[in-house]
């Protein structure tokens, strides 16, 4: 796609939240809660540091390649044979994704709403509304997922109080009962679908401003993080981690659990209706994602002619790869980690230090030093850092106090939510700032932090 | 397979290669290459589908080989 597009800053953050924390909403949960029982809602912290490393490595790209995509940029490293190679292999990644999340709905759907209609029919109806959104672009994508984003968001917290009367805050406890090895793996599982951040880089060679591309990313982290978190501590004391580490869609039977009055009953269908285009918006994120990579194998950024054959690939290769629910579970739970640690990370680095040797001495500031603005922005950031670092330790505090004081767990939990929510606070601030410095520069009237 | 899914969607696959073969003439050769290298793989996925319950081609668990493994390794460890 030629023309330009306009993708602000918050629409980024969005993106994020909505390409990391749907997808991990359908059967995924359950296997982190298997590992780490009721202290499962500790498994987050890991993943968003890595998510961050993530974003730091595509923004620094975004800094030493303008104007090139991740595609581009390893034809450009790698040459024609290595770059294709790894290319390839990235591809494979993307269309693993979208395969998983693609079937995953289906057979969600099928199940769980619509169990007289062919799985087939399902999936292909959903394909034929991802190739739809193949002929526009990431802005269109964007723009809807502003609407439907911060709802979902919201829906989320609200499962705290909407729950309240099911909720029982023993099914938590005692907090930090399990073994540290345990909270570690169970940070470990989520770390495959925080890898998803990857999908951006399909879309480098739309950025403007790296640096606050990196803050929107990070906030956009921080959201999945936190609302990942909560979801969690909601769904175990509501269920507990016998019954929630059992069940196949544990959210969608949380969300079934709402019973607020007698006349308002299957309030899980709006809430559906909600996290339906939520989801879809991750979907397409990722389509275009393997779009643009196949084009960038056609010598093209045109990708409207792939649209076709790429949508009747996607539909048959999806159910060919993962024939059921189990299959789909197993693999995101087990698999998908053991792929972004292997492929993924040892990929960032690679870049990481070929960037690094790139960029060396070139510095870019979004606001001029010295100024409030940027005593605010430096404060932003070193809170949220420490905020990050404070989850870490804190939960190391508890593990070496747990045995010692029955106070300590419930000191443990208080602070790692305040922790996260701070950071996810002033991760905003951050945004926030940068998009202030980069209008006082007079950046203001360039296209948003997109343009393709 | 349903047979109504598999009706409509080699229907919709046929009119899509038919565009694509009365189309490329217009096309870039590299640009060519990739679409026919998906519709081969759209076919052999296709027709692989077809016997995928029937054991002929076990092709279920291609995607979850090392799966068994990893969540043997993590029930060991924790």
């Amino acid at each position: 796609m030629i023309h330009k597009q306009v993708v602000n800053h918050r629409q980024i953050a969005w993106l994020v939240g909505s390409v990391l924390m749907t997808g991990m909403m359908i059967s995924f949960l359950r296997s982190v809660v298997q590992v780490a029982r009721m202290d499962a809602w500790f498994s987050q912290i890991i993943p968003i540091i890595y998510a961050l490393f993530i974003a730091y490595v595509l923004s620094k790209l975004v800094e030493a390649y303008p104007g090139k995509n991740i595609f581009e940029i390893l034809f450009i490293i790698g040459g024609k044979w290595i770059g294709g190679a790894v290319n390839l292999l990235i591809l494979f990644y993307i269309w693993i994704i979208l395969a998983i999340d693609i079937k995953g709905a289906a057979d969600f759907l099928h199940i769980s709403l619509l169990p007289n209609t062919p799985l087939e029919v399902v999936l292909l109806v959903f394909v034929l509304l991802m190739m739809y959104y193949g002929k526009t672009s990431l802005e269109v994508a964007a723009r809807v997922n502003e609407f439907y984003f911060p709802l979902y968001f919201i829906m989320c917290i609200s499962l705290y109080f909407l729950l309240m009367n099911e909720y029982n805050i023993e099914r938590l406890e005692p907090i930090l009962t399990s073994r540290l090895d345990r909270i570690v793996v169970s940070n470990f599982l989520p770390v495959g679908v925080y890898g998803d951040i990857f999908l951006i880089g399909a879309f480098l060679h739309a950025i403007v401003e790296p640096r606050l591309f990196y803050a929107a990313m990070k906030h956009g982290v921080i959201i999945v993080g936190f609302g990942t978190t909560i979801i969690l501590v909601v769904l175990l004391g509501v269920m507990g981690y016998i019954i929630a580490g059992r069940l196949n869609f544990p959210i969608y039977i949380l969300v079934q659990q709402i019973h607020i009055t007698d006349f308002l009953d299957r309030v899980e269908m709006i809430l559906f209706s909600i996290w339906f285009p939520a989801f879809t918006i991750k979907v397409i994120v990722a389509y275009l994602a393997f779009l643009v990579g196949v084009g960038s194998f056609g010598g093209q950024r045109h990708y409207n002619t792939l649209n076709a054959p790429c949508g009747w690939f996607i539909v048959v290769s999806s159910i060919f790869a993962f024939p059921n629910i189990a299959h789909i579970d197993q693999f995101i739970s087990y698999s998908l980690p053991m792929i972004v640690l292997g492929f993924q990370l040892p990929l960032a680095l690679f870049l990481l230090v070929h960037v690094s040797r790139k960029n060396k001495g070139r510095e870019q500031s979004l606001i001029p030093e010295g100024t409030k603005l940027y005593r605010f922005y430096r404060s932003m950031v070193w809170t949220t850092t420490v905020c990050l670092s404070g989850c870490v330790i804190v939960i190391l505090i508890g593990d070496f106090f747990k045995d010692k004081s029955a106070l300590s767990g419930g000191a443990t939990a208080v602070a790692y939510i305040t922790l996260l929510l701070i950071a996810l606070l002033t991760s905003y601030g951050e945004m926030q700032a940068l998009n202030h410095g980069k209008q006082k520069l007079g950046r203001a009237k360039q296209a948003g932090s997109f343009r393709q | 397979m349903n047979r109504i899914f598999l009706v409509f969607f080699v229907f919709m696959l046929l009119l899509s290669l038919g565009e694509f073969i009365l189309k490329r003439k217009g096309m870039d050769g590299r640009q060519q290459r990739v679409i026919f290298i998906f519709y081969t793989l759209t076919i052999i996925c296709l027709i692989a589908l077809q016997f995928q319950y029937y054991q002929i081609l076990p092709t279920s668990n291609i995607m979850n080989i090392f799966s068994p493994h990893v969540k043997r390794w993590v029930d060991q460890f924790v």
